[in-house]
């Protein structure tokens, strides 16, 4: 949208240049790209004259009255380099002179999208990365954030794990909040979108993405705002970036037409070394007799030992198998000199190497400009998509979870034999096994998905009442709605055959309204040829409302099979005058009679921002520039008296190239230096939390109603505010042929908003307050390279590394335990890193023993494990990340090879804990062969024992020690890829302006000394605070995929 | 010149509207949940008098939730009454007394008792705040209210701290005390400071309790819960009047079952309880027993399981005797377990405080003071010949005072095995001075008190010490 005006603008100006001549010699033309289509807008002139044109729709232009003689034409146009053309004007008679302009490559990287306009990239002051669409599209991810990875300095991208559908975590310059969301802003074509993680809870082990809707390929590029002199203008909801989406919008001139189709299978980076039958066995024999008793163990699943030994299910083998992705994608684009539409229609279904689970997205997007007069410019765009989550438990809830941990190798998916109670059949052969963990059961038993409907449309005017000045009115909606359905079939319900539970269909629902409102208005104010200014000034309105609405039905009878799967059934329920609006999974069950439904839970959440804010930029000469911004946000999140909060920033650039003083040095074709300061926050938390909250109840003691308190009151509840210090330098070498930035921050968050688990004996279990204090500080290095450029063989490298800082200054006077993360093991500890391992230390097996040797606080060993002795150790975060890509084009083939690196963290493998702890109900990992038998022996792994005192531990669970910690280190190869270009072709009558094709394997090697699955861990979470504070805790995770693609592109 | 003119006026005009848009829509930020819902705003939610007493309800409501055996299974699993539970990871470290900060059965039994005291707060202090209430009601909510209090704070100090008498001046850390509902750091207080405080809640409780309400607590309710507490002090002179008052004087009468979890009604024998009432439908029962049935009974796989010593001596006058049948033994393998059969039922109410137990304070505070030994012995052989349907294992009326003091204490240990007093009785005697050892431990090492949830730490809140059980 703001690219159409910014190219209005330059047609604009190009159609005001226009002079009147009194010769008579006539110069006619047409000027052409270089791929041969006519170029509308461009401007021509003679030089030394004010005579000149511009050239129409067709891309012809015609100079009258030119001067007689020889003459140099000059063409320019925005984005294209400035051409010239020598011609001798005859003293009568026209003269034709077409042209040919090539892109400027530079000029079209130099406008970058900032918030609320768009800015030349030299003008720029504040830290900003740019990702081409393109660079979106190369790799086949979840979800577009996820292909960020490596790109962009700074950025931390960890991608969800191996499940379809699966969010990244996304990270920009560490993370300066604890219980607030640390994830960036979303925009998205001007709207901050709907992003919350958590509106479908953390069922199954499963976050919802909220941007997984989102096609990739309507994406023409992601601006990551980075420091507040960029994100300033975002106020309250600036400190931890904003990465801004421009979906794509028409160009050129006519129709253009781009096909897409991707085909590829998917597989786990790693597979779990779980024991087989026979290995389990022998452990938990030995473990029993470990525990001095005698004769055989009492197995577990009610298994006789005949059985167990008959029985080997590798259940790893029953929940994975080898992923299908397809994906298929048209785009439709038009230009004119007025309208510019881009259309787009796209399927992908992203199937995941675990058996069941794939997330189907099917999109369109419309997006249009029209230049309605000179003042006005229309834009409008739409875009309707539907994400269907096939879903499968996984981790902690089942699936190829239980396959790591509950389903043991002796558990058979179905019974061999009859099994009595009495005389009474409670399973048949062929039932289903029920004793025990049986993930083919739940995941056949039941039908599950998420669906997500989602439109994100905007419409916006552009007036220009005078020169120079652009009004523009925006108007924003987004809306999202989530179905989450769940059939669990009678059969999954009844654990024996003597049970008589009914199929239960169960659905969660939530409907967000998004919208957003503003109003800008931007002068540009040129005081003289080298004192320019550029005023922003707006207003802003954003509300969201957030409807959710759990139900649940039942079906009075015992049914066989799946419900939609029985049309029978559905005949009967389909009476007429019955309301249908509520589908769970593909088909309705009405609320009637025979039905329990509990459809009266809902419950509307709403918030919403009231914003001004002002933007002023100042060049003087093309080599200083200076910004200040300033924002004031109102959010209903916060206390009546804190609602409103003021953030400003400032920043200046210096080009140093443009200085006289440099023009003699040789081979520095840009320096830049910039610095910026500014406050920014966060308001990223639940709403309502400034407010005391009751809950009431019906039936409770007695049979009487009941109110209590559950939320205290905190009138004082405001921002998280973050003050940042960022200096950075540009420089381009050898004509820009090397490009190189360099930055360094400085952020200091205060006033962090933590959710605070109080002393257990206040009676509450949690409260938001501002308490803490965060630090973060790092460099940031990134540096493009033409290593080689010859016709036929270029060969260019992107090379980025991050180095950040991250410490808690403060969190008042809370203990480490008294953050609430969710299920994980990390802690706040003053000192040290947001979220950080706190875990006893652990030494090494007693040789003598076989037992667990520990350090106490004072690096005493013991071999009890007492909480008193964790200690803050380990790293969540990385000290250091980044990507290299390495791109070769060898005549009409090009080579991609994009490495990944995270450095300097620790992943806690908090799954071993059990798999390799004290011998239970969980499987094992082969690791554990290495473990204590006799006197003498020096094991990795201590002698096996069912008990937990054996441990040293008072709960298999609390078997949290630095044992589990490993080495998080890796280099990844992310993509490599080999693809061929075939220029202009015909077929048949088709005319192709290209295609490609594209052979691509993506996570194919890694280089780590994890010795769990995948050193690359974004697990499920339970709420903001575990997303901050526990990345890199793998429990149960499933590994990452592994895929090899093979993709085409047509455009025509 | 024409065009600073401009400029100024697209400032001037955006500046205005910008401002005006912000004023005129400030009103909007003030967004608040639905009132319709179950979440409400604290301000809707009180304003009269019965919204009061349903904030009081809740207060019940958590008492229910804590007494249903939740957390009388704390205190009994570190007595002698019980072996290793079987699959219960949280109760087998509490048996083995070596539970930590991050056992959830221990953090959640510590948690109730303040929720039910935060609930009891929330009413204390919003006694003035609401209309409609009159002067009788006003008196009764509040006299309930620190009930509550005295309860809970009672409760947890005894599970959570060493007890009364662990050191002279009862100087020995304690748990916090918190009367109100303001989220601030509270410290330890002393066991001293913490039974003055209980003490006073119940005379503030005694001054406006009515002597009777329906399934809540009463006059009795707190007299009977002084008379613990003085017990508990080893103030037996005042242990011996309070019981012998609600003998004497109260509303509970001398039952002829010997489980006192009965249903519907609660047992004629409770001073309070804990009521699983029948729904409207006549059918359904709000059941609050889940933390004794689920343990005990556990669909016939009990894992609270007696030891065989307590099974032998339930069974000292046969099988059939009326507490002899409420226990019984399995056989699986030769692998022989010990269960009760007092928690089979599917419902039933719990009393907290019942006339048997007033009777044995009575006996053993009279022989503890040397008081009336014959009124002793009766209450005794009430008892046992109420267990045994004869007069087999009376006590002689010329038994001394210690053989009346060891018959008291055997017959709490017996009468009521599962509700935590077999702990609390151990303490008390170990804290008077005897030589105490449960399970080859002292009664006092570390693990013999209940450790708190971690957050309930803080630079001022010491954790208790571990180890050495």
């Amino acid at each position: 949208m703001i690219k159409v005006y910014t190219k209005s603008c330059a047609l604009i100006f190009a159609f005001t240049i226009l002079c009147i001549s009194a010769y008579s010699q006539n110069i006619t033309g047409t000027v052409y790209d270089e791929n041969g289509a006519t170029l509308p807008g461009v401007t021509v002139r003679i030089q030394g004259t004010t005579k000149g044109d511009a050239t129409d729709l067709e891309g012809k232009f015609n100079i009258q009255n030119a001067p007689v003689g020889e003459q140099t034409l000059v063409y320019s146009f925005i984005g294209y380099l400035e051409a010239t053309s020598v011609i001798n004007v005859p003293a009568s008679g026209a003269v034709v002179s077409d042209k040919n302009m090539e892109v400027d490559s530079k000029m079209l990287q130099e406008y970058v999208v900032v918030g609320y306009g768009v800015q030349r990239k030299q003008e720029l002051t504040g830290s900003i990365s740019r990702v081409d669409g393109k660079q979106i599209t190369d790799i086949p991810a979840p979800s577009f954030e996820a292909a960020l990875q490596g790109k962009a300095a700074g950025v931390q991208v960890t991608q969800g794990s191996g499940l379809a559908g699966s969010a990244s975590v996304v990270r920009i310059r560490g993370i300066a909040s604890i219980s607030a969301s640390g994830d960036p802003l979303y925009v998205v074509d001007g709207i901050p979108i709907t992003q919350d993680y958590f509106l479908n809870g953390n069922r199954g082990a499963m976050n919802n993405n909220p941007l997984a809707t989102i096609n990739p390929n309507d994406i023409e590029d992601i601006q990551v705002l980075k420091d507040a002199a960029a994100t300033g203008i975002y106020g309250s909801r600036g400190a931890n970036g904003v990465i801004l989406v421009t979906t794509k919008t028409g160009s050129g001139k006519g129709w253009s037409f781009d096909f897409n189709t991707r085909i590829g299978v998917s597989v786990p980076t790693e597979r779990p070394n779980m024991l087989n039958s026979e290995e389990l066995l022998q452990i938990y024999q030995e473990a029993w007799e470990n525990d001095g008793n005698v004769g055989l163990a009492p197995l577990r699943g009610a298994r006789t030992w005949e059985q167990a030994r008959n029985t080997d299910t590798d259940w790893v083998d029953e929940t994975i198998h080898t992923g299908f992705k397809q994906s298929y994608n048209l785009g439709a684009n038009y230009g004119s000199k007025r309208l510019k539409v881009f259309s787009s229609i796209g399927y992908d279904d992203n199937g995941s190497y675990l058996i069941g689970n794939s997330y189907v997205r099917s999109s369109f997007r419309a997006n249009a400009s029209y230049e309605i007069s000179k003042k006005v410019t229309v834009s409008a765009s739409t875009s309707f998509s539907q994400g269907v989550n096939n879903r499968v438990d996984a981790a902690w809830s089942g699936g190829l979870g239980d396959a790591m941990s509950t389903a043991l190798p002796y558990f058979p998916i179905f019974y061999e034999d009859t099994v009595f109670s009495g005389t009474d059949i409670l399973h048949l052969p062929g039932d289903y096994f029920v004793d025990g963990s049986n993930p083919v059961r739940k995941r056949e038993l039941q039908e599950w998905r998420t669906t997500e409907f989602r439109s994100i449309n905007n419409l916006s005017l552009v007036y220009k009442p005078i020169d120079k000045l652009f009004v523009k009115v925006y108007a924003g909606y987004d809306y999202m709605n989530l179905k989450d359905d769940k059939f669990l079939d009678a059969q999954y319900r009844n654990v024996t055959r003597l049970d008589t539970l009914n199929s239960l269909a169960e659905r969660w629902e939530n409907t967000t309204n998004n919208y957003n409102v503003n109003a800008t208005a931007t002068y540009f104010h040129d005081i003289t040829e080298d004192h320019k200014l550029t005023y922003l000034v707006g207003g802003e309105y954003q509300q969201s409302e957030t409807v959710a609405n759990p139900r649940r039905f039942r079906q009075d009878e015992f049914v066989e099979g799946t419900f939609y799967d029985n049309n029978n059934l559905l005949d009967q329920i389909l009476i007429p005058g019955v309301p249908f609006a509520d589908r769970p999974l593909v088909d309705s069950i009405p609320a009637i009679a025979g039905y329990e439904s509990d459809d009266d839970n809902n419950t509307l959440e709403k918030y919403n921002f009231i914003s001004a804010f002002a933007r002023i930029n100042y060049a003087y000469k093309n080599k200083y520039y200076a910004q200040a911004s300033f924002r004031t946000d109102g959010s209903s999140r916060f206390g009546e008296n804190k609602r409103f909060g003021f953030f400003p920033s400032a920043s200046v650039g210096w080009v140093l190239t443009e200085e006289t003083f440099m023009t003699n040095i040789k081979n520095v074709s840009f320096l830049k230096l910039r610095s910026g300061w500014g406050i920014t926050g966060n308001a990223a938390i639940p709403n309502y939390q400034q407010y005391g909250l009751a809950q009431t109840a019906s039936n409770g003691y007695n049979n009487e109603d009941f109110r209590y308190l559950s939320v205290a009151a905190n009138p004082n509840l405001q921002w998280e505010t973050s003050s940042t210090v960022d200096f950075g330098i540009e420089a381009g070498f050898f004509e820009d042929r090397i490009t190189t930035s360099l930055s360094f921050y400085h952020k200091s968050t205060t006033n962090v908003l933590l959710n605070i688990t109080p002393q257990v004996s206040t009676g509450f279990q949690g409260f938001w307050d501002n308490v803490g204090e965060i630090k973060n500080q790092g460099i940031e290095f990134q540096v493009t390279s033409v290593n080689f450029s010859k016709k036929n063989f270029t060969w260019k490298t992107d090379f980025n590394i991050a180095y950040n800082y991250n410490e808690i200054v403060s969190i008042g006077s809370y203990s480490p335990d008294a953050i609430s993360g969710g299920t994980n093991d990390t802690r706040v500890v003053v000192g040290k890193p947001v979220g950080t391992n706190f875990l006893v230390q652990f030494s090494h097996i007693d040789p003598e023993t076989g037992r667990n040797v520990y350090l106490d606080i004072n690096g005493n060993e013991t071999m009890e494990w007492d909480p008193a002795n964790r200690i803050a150790v380990g790293r969540v975060l990385p000290k250091a990340i980044g990507g290299i890509t390495n791109t070769f084009v060898i005549g009409n083939w090009n080579i991609g090879l994009v490495l990944v690196y995270s450095l300097g963290s620790n992943i806690y493998d908090s799954s071993a804990k059990r798999q390799l702890g004290v011998v239970s109900e969980w499987n094992m990992r082969t690791d554990i062969f290495d473990r204590w038998r006799q006197p003498g022996d020096e094991a990795d792994y201590a002698q096996v024992s069912l008990l937990n005192e054996n441990y040293g531990l008072d709960d298999a669970f609390n078997n949290n020690t630095t044992q589990f910690l490993k080495d998080g280190d890796y280099l990844r190869v992310r993509r490599l890829s080999v693809g061929y270009n075939f220029p202009k072709f015909k077929m048949g009558a088709a005319q192709f302006q290209g295609a490609s094709v594209t052979l691509s394997a993506v996570n194919f090697l890694t280089f780590t000394n994890f010795d769990g699955l995948d050193p690359e861990i974004a697990r499920d979470f339970e709420n903001a605070t575990d997303r901050n504070m526990s990345p890199n805790i793998s429990y149960l995770t499933p590994p990452q995929e592994m895929s090899f693609n093979l993709a085409l592109n047509l455009r025509f | 010149m024409k065009i600073r003119n401009t400029t100024r006026k697209v400032l001037i005009v955006f500046g205005a509207s910008s401002l005006l848009l912000f004023s005129a829509c400030s009103d909007l930020l003030e967004q608040k949940p639905s009132t319709t819902g179950s979440n409400i705003l604290l301000a809707t939610s009180l304003e009269t008098g019965s919204d009061l007493r349903e904030y009081l309800v809740s207060a019940y409501d958590v008492l229910a939730n804590t007494y249903n055996g939740t957390y009388q299974n704390l205190p009994t699993l570190m007595t002698d009454n019980l072996v290793r539970p079987l699959n219960q990871d949280n109760y087998v470290s509490i048996w083995l007394r070596r539970s930590t900060i991050f056992n959830s059965s221990v953090g959640d039994g510590f948690k109730q008792h303040y929720i039910a005291i935060l609930r009891a707060n929330t009413v204390l202090e919003n006694l003035d705040n609401v209309t409609e209430l009159s002067p009788a009601d006003r008196t009764k909510y509040e006299a309930e209210a620190h009930f509550i209090r005295a309860l809970c704070h009672f409760d947890a100090v005894r599970g959570w701290a060493q007890p009364y008498g662990f050191t002279a001046s009862n100087s020995h850390p304690g748990i916090a005390i918190r009367t109100s509902t303001e989220i601030v750091n509270a410290p330890r207080s002393s066991v001293a400071e913490v039974y003055s405080f209980v003490l006073s809640e119940i005379a503030a409780a005694k001054a406006g309790l009515p002597d009777a309400n329906d399934v809540y607590a009463t006059r009795w309710s707190a007299i009977a819960l002084e008379a613990e507490v003085r017990f508990q002090q080893h103030e037996y002179d005042l242990s011996y009047q309070l019981s012998n008052q609600l003998l004497t004087e109260g509303p509970a009468i001398f039952d002829g079952e010997v489980n006192k979890y009965q249903f519907p009604q609660a047992s004629p024998e409770s001073y309070f309880y804990i009521y699983s009432a029948t729904r409207d439908d006549g059918v359904n029962v709000d059941s609050r027993n889940a933390g004794f049935r689920d343990n005990y009974f556990n669909g016939g796989n009990p894992r609270m399981l007696l030891p065989q010593d307590l099974y032998t001596t339930f069974k000292q006058y046969g099988d059939s005797t009326a507490r002899g049948v409420l226990y019984g033994s399995n056989d699986q393998d030769g692998n022989i377990t010990y269960f009760t059969r007092m928690f089979d039922a599917q419902f039933f109410n719990i009393p907290v405080f019942t006339y048997t137990q007033m009777l044995l304070i009575r006996a053993e505070s009279a022989a503890e003071i040397n008081g009336d030994i014959a009124t002793a012995i009766a209450d005794i052989n009430a008892i046992r010949e109420r267990a045994y349907g004869s007069n087999v294992g009376n006590l002689l009326a010329t038994a001394s005072a210690n053989e009346v003091k060891e018959a008291a204490r055997l017959e709490r240990r017996l009468e009521f095995p599962f509700n935590g007093q077999r702990f609390h009785d151990l303490k008390r005697m170990g804290s008077q001075g005897e030589n105490i050892i449960v399970r080859d431990a002292p009664w006092d090492c570390n693990g013999m008190v209940l450790q708190f949830p971690a957050v309930e730490a803080t630079d001022f809140f010491p954790l208790n010490p571990t180890g050495g059980c």
